[in-house]
């Protein structure tokens, strides 16, 4: 006998599986004993294989796993023998000779992965298999395709443009005459490159009340006014270039910046006020986010400085505590993901918040399309799945989720704007009341007793309670009604048929007691219960009146006095179904001993004990009061969404096919190597990575000036939203799959000049790009130029564009003098609740600025949506741009622009550039407000003729500024 | 090919566009510029427009060219069984056990304690044993078919004879949230485009004056718009609501699809002075702009969808006769009568995908009886006679024939009892339907155990459904790609089996 794999001991389990194998198949394979040859297979095995093993192969399995397949899953074969034994993502398909670390296996008996997916194959087949390898899996199928694993060749990937290391190129000498910065002489130095095949034309100067609009609307959002529009006009006369110069640094030192600005920063770091996904839970702290954002842009933030706090804000040290707010709010950034918090295999939730914040940092910041790698090396650019791993053990390290069935996220107190000496004394005050609530509630409280109520052990006595009491037949238990003895009463419930309450109890002593019963009396109970009561003389029913309060301390009804003997049981039976209609309610009975008391005392005390008690009630009552009234004093915590390190940072696994429990090797936490230089290394060594999740690295390797991708992505941002069109066109994707840059030494000039001059300030890029003669070039085009660069990559001309949902909402209100500019901070919800689903902002209406208005994942202002707000759940550095005739339908009919068109008159007409004499020179006035600009003989007669006779009506000017507002031009810049 | 193979290119972006092209129109080579030169013949022309507009910029923000020769050769037709589907969404998983999938061990075994392990949060992977409860009401056979339907049903059970069951369907998520988004957009958590916006971009719509992709009465709540979001697919693909699901029946119209502030003369008058005033910014431009051009005919678009639509969403141009197959007026299906019946003008006029939801705004929704089962009861009998009529409705109108009716909840029920008298979500065995265009009439594929937990033959994931319903729509799932964030999406991510057993 010899198997395969001589390394297999035998052992009985093979030998009864040789056995069966035998006896089912009719070959006696033990006839081929002595074949020396371990890699001959006999021919019973072969014939095994061909009869049992491949048939199943090729119908169940081929279609998804040979090379003839259309498309091959899991990088798996099992069409020849060396592919099975390669096998796919997962490792290998099996293992010769054993079954139980055979993934093929596995998989067939759906345990792990399942396969074939649509069932699984009968019991006798997966036997087979099983004997099969264990028999060491023979298998004569020779040769065959063996997908080779494709490698990333990291040197190679160096060469990509956007991973070559950053250096200044030299000016070119170009643009002679144009040029007025050293911006335009690459513009023209590329122009002139590209002449060699075409001579296009650059557009002439866009005229001063076209570039006052550009200004105004590129750096706040906002259009100018009329005395803006006038004062640049003059400015620009006298000379062009001090009008640039001055109008820009008035606009980069508005408040108003910040609020722009920030907000095409929120859009890159998907910023919302809720979680998204099936429960959509509100983030009422998001807004420090915002604000945070905001006042970064309006101090002109170092953007190597935002990166840090954004990756690593509660990691870096602070001089002061407003440093350190500052610091910890900027990351919230990582917690801004949409997540769907209601995931039950937390394990995936983990990893899916993992997984979002890688993605979302690649997008932002380096520009890569990192999420591609979650599952398999990366298909287009050099980054294997070991780097995003590199990276997922630095967020694995980092905590962001608090447990739970829909689980929460982590929050951190702020300490500027709390008053520690407050929350002390508040603390303090909190203390001293609960203290007097447990005392009041202390003698013999038991932990389920209901606060005022009175324990039995206050009562004096021999108390026996229906807690105790065998109850017959269907009682509820209740607490509904007070006073009652203990955690409650119980109450009869129909039908009452057979239902009785027993009570039974032990006195302690011979001697005479008062039996009372506690009736907590009402109108819905019954009138007549009898009660009977076995005592020493025998039996004797008494009849209660559950609906009276019963004399006397008003909670205990006497029974009468009876006489009990010690040796024997003293019964009290609640006859329930005896008594007439109406809930009968047992609570607890109380054996009053007499020879205790003298016979004035007897009811005294009892009675004494429960008014002391209802006293002790009343100040109960008066102390939950103040608790309550005290919890809403409490000084508020202020505090921020931000990550922190978990306890035990470590390195993590890869997951195979970006399965969360297909393990796959450890990788060391650290960077994208390709984007690393080589002299530094991608993987951290310092500090100890045992106590640090490595953020703080990754943040420094992040905002480092020799990452190539930081400073290039940060610049082609601010390019794109000044000039129009990024270098690079893609700007969320600097990878192989996204667009070339169209000017790639102009980008390496502006990242290099940002990084080394700029000392990464926004604003000074701001400036530098608005004083270009590029920025201030017309967008007119001419056929030429369209037909020889349709995409205008040359920049020819300027690029005309459509104002964001936020410039369009912002003009309408500003130009209707409606524009609330009392909020520029703080929370703007108007009603926090658990989810977004249930705000609705027709609800609430606002007129803040669009920045500050309540931005919710499942729920979008309208406006937002139908003009292509950025979609929150996804990091966006540029807004699609649709064309929809929701677009239409909004303008034409909805109560917001009309209630602003109408608004606008209202304020035109009261104003002065309105003169009701000349409505000639009222349209022209309206107009310039509107568009910034003359409007054209044919323009200004199409609305004369729309007012007609009514030159001071206010219905006449609504119905021009509703259509000036709806008209193409409103909404598109020069 | 040479773009494909960069990955930059049009071909993968604008392939289903041609897809649709071809489909609406005569199939020929245009260029982009040859596409919009005669986009003004109508909606489907402007979608079209918008959406080479839109995949052309707004695919990852980059620009892409068309190029007609590599969509001409991408293309991968197959014939279409449908053209249009109505789902009819059973919010909050109905019970499968107690409705369509009929077991007599279950009932046997009533009582019985099986081990069960734990698949959420708190007993996750722990083993606990768990009691069986039978189903609660009693099941008789129906139709020539003879499929077994439980009381709950009784007027869905008169069209067995037309239905087509899956009683294999398993899917991921075990919460309403992750489920129902898992259900629409083929994923728990990651952002994608709904299975509709999918059906939009790749087929693009029929009628001129109406969105492609409706929602009847959507409910905010488990993932609420993502439900019927485009995601990162062309803004046109977008889903549009028709009323909300806190709102009645009597309220589902389009956003301001009329101007309740003005008379008919005063709309009419600020609609002609826009249209002045656009028409003279774009001959001050020259007309060079495709854009501009695009923004004035979707104000012609909306003005005759103003007109035209408030007319399509009017239900009393119905006949009595017609109003009562769908129980309107009777006080238990009045209001998903009147969505069924919507929903079928809708799809008559046109619209490629309308979904109509059995749904409320809590976080629990209605099916999702974790106690007081005999709840059901309620629900079934808002919903049967109106499913019932909407399907003898379209049957004698001709329309199932080309029409994909889809029935289901995000999940089914656990044959085992929650607390006393419930049922758990269970994602992993459980019963959705088809009706019409291309599905085999009067077939029930695949099972469940014999309790009717695990879904053990002709098992077919919600990828798998997807798949399927795309297929018959003409749709190769693994085709119908979208380049976004650096790579090619599909509606199925990398899964997804076309079920061949169940088409006719």
């Amino acid at each position: 006998m010899q198997v395969t794999e001589p390394s297999i001991a035998w052992s009985r389990e093979i030998a009864s599986l040789l056995i069966l194998l035998v006896a089912s198949f009719n070959i006696a394979i033990a006839d081929e004993a002595g074949d020396p040859a371990p890699n001959k297979p006999n021919a019973a095995q072969l014939q095994f294989f061909e009869e049992r093993i491949r048939p199943v192969l090729v119908e169940h399995c081929y279609s998804c796993h040979s090379a003839e397949a259309k498309d091959v899953r899991g990088g798996l074969l099992l069409d020849s023998r060396d592919a099975i034994l390669l096998g796919g993502d997962s490792g290998p398909a099996l293992v010769a000779g054993k079954p139980e670390s055979s993934l093929l296996l596995e998989a067939m008996r759906h345990e792990s992965l399942e396969m074939p997916p649509d069932r699984k194959l009968p019991d006798n087949i997966l036997n087979d298999f099983e004997t099969w390898i264990q028999l060491g899996a023979v298998d004569p199928r020779e040769g065959g395709v063996v997908r080779s694993k494709r490698s990333i060749d990291i040197d190679k990937g160096r060469e990509f443009w956007s991973f070559r290391p950053l250096v200044k190129p030299a000016v070119p000498e170009a643009g002679d005459g144009w040029a007025i910065s050293d911006v335009d002489r690459f513009v023209a130095a590329a122009r002139s490159e590209a002449a060699n095949t075409t001579t296009l034309a650059t557009a002439d100067e866009a005229t001063p009340e076209t570039l006052i609009r550009r200004l105004s609307f590129v750096l706040i959002g906002l259009p100018p006014t009329l005395d803006e529009q006038k004062h640049f006009i003059d400015a620009w006369k006298a000379n062009p270039e001090t009008a640039m110069s001055t109008t820009v640094d008035r606009l980069l030192a508005s408040p108003q910046f910040g609020e722009h600005w920030g907000r095409h920063w929120m859009d890159v770091a998907r910023y919302a006020e809720s979680t998204g996904g099936g429960r959509s839970m509100m983030l009422p702290d998001a807004w420090r986010f915002r604000d945070y954002v905001i006042h970064s842009f309006n101090t002109d933030k170092s953007f190597q400085q935002l990166v840090r706090e954004h990756l690593a804000g509660d990691l870096l040290p602070a001089s002061n505590d407003k440093q350190r707010d500052e610091q910890v709010i900027g990351a919230g950034y990582l917690m801004l993901g949409a997540i769907n918090y209601e995931e039950q295999d937390k394990e995936q939730l983990r990893m899916d918040v993992v997984d979002e914040q890688i993605d979302s940092m690649g997008r932002s910041f380096l520009g890569m399309t990192l999420g591609c790698c979650r599952c398999h090396d990366h298909k287009f650019d050099p980054i294997p799945t070991t780097d995003y791993y590199a990276l997922g053990g630095i967020f694995r390290s980092t905590k962001s989720l608090t447990p739970g069935n829909v689980c929460g996220f982590v929050t951190t107190p702020l300490r500027v704007g709390f008053d520690r000496t407050a929350l002390d004394q508040w603390i303090a005050k909190n203390k001293e009341l609960e203290r007097q609530i447990s005392e009041l509630k202390k003698p013999g409280r038991e932990k389920n007793d209901r606060p005022g109520a009175p324990n039995r052990n206050v009562l004096t006595g021999i108390i026996t309670d229906d807690s105790e009491a065998q109850l017959e037949g269907k009682w509820v238990a209740s607490s509904f009604q007070q006073p009652f003895v203990g955690v409650g009463y119980h109450h009869s419930d129909s039908p009452r048929t057979g239902v009785s309450a027993r009570f039974e109890t032990q006195l302690p002593e011979n001697g005479e007691y008062v039996v009372r019963m506690v009736v907590n009396h009402g109108e819905s109970r019954s009138d007549k219960v009898p009660v009977v009561v076995t005592h020493a003389d025998g039996e004797s029913t008494v009849t209660v009146n559950q609906k009276s309060k019963p004399s006397g301390d008003g909670m205990f009804a006497e029974l009468g006095r009876f006489r009990f003997e010690a040796a024997q049981q003293a019964v009290v039976v609640v006859k329930a179904a005896e008594a007439s209609s109406g809930f009968v309610i047992v609570d607890s009975i109380q054996f009053l001993p007499i020879s205790l008391l003298s016979p004035g005392e007897r009811i005294a005390a009892s009675s004494q004990i429960f008014a002391d008690n209802a006293g002790k009630q009343t100040e109960l009552r008066r102390l939950e009061a103040e608790r309550k009234q005290h919890a809403k004093s409490k000084p508020e915590i202020p505090t921020a969404m931000c990550v922190e390190d978990e306890k035990s940072p470590a390195d993590w696994h890869v997951h195979i096919r970006g399965e969360i429990r297909n393990l796959g090797p450890v990788v060391p936490r650290g960077f994208i190597t390709v984007a690393t230089p080589v002299s530094i290394g991608p993987t951290i060594t310092t500090p100890n990575p045992s106590t640090t999740s490595g953020r703080l690295e990754l943040a420094e390797w992040v905002a480092s000036s020799s990452n190539p991708l930081t400073a290039r992505v940060y610049v082609n941002r601010i390019w794109q939203h000044l000039i129009g069109e990024g270098i690079v066109r893609t700007p969320d994707n600097f990878g192989e799959t996204g667009e070339r840059p169209s000017h790639p030494e102009l980008l390496d000039f502006l990242a290099a000049t940002f990084v080394e001059d700029d000392a990464w300030s926004t604003k000074r890029m701001v400036r530098r790009l608005c004083l270009s003669r590029t920025f201030r070039m017309s967008s007119s085009s001419t056929a030429e130029q369209t037909a020889a660069d349709p995409d205008n990559r040359l920049l020819t001309h300027a690029i005309r564009r459509r104002l964001d949902a936020e410039a369009v909402r912002d003009s309408l209100l500003q130009i209707a003098g409606s524009l609330d500019r009392s909020v520029q901070s703080g929370r703007t919800i108007a009603k926090v609740s658990t989810y977004d689903n249930e705000y609705r902002h027709s609800m609430y209406p606002t007129n803040v600025r669009s920045v500050f208005v309540p931005s919710f994942r499942n729920t979008m202002l309208d406006l937002f949506e139908v003009f292509d707000g950025a979609n929150p759940n996804l990091v966006s550095g540029k807004r699609t741009r649709s064309t929809r005739p929701a677009q239409a339908l909004y303008m034409l009919n909805s109560p917001f622009v009309m209630q602003q068109a109408q608004s606008a008159a209202r304020e035109f007409l009261k104003s002065p550039p309105f003169e009701a004499k000349n409505p000639d020179i009222s349209v022209r006035n309206a107009w310039q407000i509107c568009m910034s600009r003359e409007p054209t003989p044919k323009e200004l007669s199409a609305i004369l003729t729309a007012i007609g006779e009514r030159p001071i009506s206010e219905d006449a000017w609504t119905e021009v500024f509703h259509a000036m507002f709806a008209s193409v031009d409103f909404r598109y810049l020069e | 090919m040479k773009n494909a193979e960069q990955g930059t290119g049009a071909c993968f972006a604008l392939q289903p566009v041609s897809f649709f092209w071809q489909y609406a129109m005569s199939p020929s080579n245009y260029s982009r510029r040859e596409l919009l030169s005669q986009a003004s013949c109508g909606f489907g022309g402007l979608a079209l427009n918008a959406m080479l507009t839109e995949s052309s910029r707004a695919a990852d923000g980059g620009t892409v060219k068309a190029d007609s020769e590599s969509i001409a050769e991408r293309l991968a037709m197959l014939t279409p069984r449908a053209k249009r589907v109505i789902f009819v969404f059973m919010q909050g998983g109905p019970s499968h056990v107690d409705s369509f999938d009929y077991k007599q061990d279950l009932i046997d075994r009533d009582g019985q304690s099986i081990d069960f392990t734990g698949v959420r949060f708190g007993d996750f992977g722990q083993s606990t044993k768990q009691k069986l409860m039978k189903p609660l009401w009693r099941f008789r056979r129906y139709g020539q078919s003879g499929k077994m339907v439980s009381e709950l049903f009784p007027e869905i059970a008169r069209h067995v004879d037309d239905l087509c069951f899956l009683h294999g369907v398993h899917t991921d998520g075990v919460a309403h949230g992750p489920a129902t988004l898992f259900l629409h957009t083929g994923a728990t958590t990651l952002v994608r485009p709904s299975m509709g916006s999918w059906i939009l971009y790749g087929l693009g719509t029929e009628n001129q004056s109406l969105p492609g992709f409706v929602s009847l009465q959507p409910s905010d709540a488990n993932g609420g718009p993502r439900n019927y979001s485009n995601a990162f697919l062309p803004a046109v693909c977008q889903g549009t609501s028709i009323g909300r699901s806190f709102q009645s029946a009597d309220q589902m119209t389009i956003d301001h699809i009329r101007n309740s502030g003005l008379s008919t003369e005063e709309t009419q008058r600020r609609y002609s002075l826009t249209q002045r005033l656009n028409q003279l910014q774009a001959d001050r431009q020259g007309n060079t702009d495709d854009e501009v051009n695009a923004v004035i005919r979707n104000y012609e678009l909306a003005w005759r969808m103003q007109a035209q639509a408030p007319e399509i969403l009017d239900l009393s141009k119905e006949t009595a006769a017609t109003a009562s197959m769908y129980g309107i007026g009777e006080k238990e299906t009045d209001e998903f009568g009147k969505q069924c019946l919507l929903a079928r003008r809708l799809s008559e006029s046109g619209v490629r995908f309308v979904q109509v939801n059995y749904a409320d705004q809590s976080p629990n929704p209605r099916w999702d009886q974790h106690s007081d089962m005999p709840q059901h009861a309620i629900h079934a009998k808002a919903t049967d006679k109106p499913v019932a009529g909407l399907l003898a409705d379209l049957k004698q109108r001709g329309l199932l024939e080309d029409t994909i009716v889809w029935w289901g909840g995000e999940f089914g029920r656990t044959p085992f009892s929650q607390g006393s008298d419930g049922r758990d979500h269970n994602p992993r065995g459980f019963t959705v339907f088809l009706a019409g265009g291309g599905v085999k009439p009067g077939f029930s594929w695949g099972a469940t155990d014999e309790i009717g937990h695990l879904a053990v033959e002709g098992k077919v994931h919600m990828h798998d459904l997807h798949a399927t319903l795309l297929h018959l729509l003409g749709i190769d799932h693994e085709s119908l790609t979208f380049q976004f964030a650096g790579r090619n999406f599909r509606p199925t991510d990398i899964y997804g089996r076309v079920i061949a057993e169940i088409q006719s």
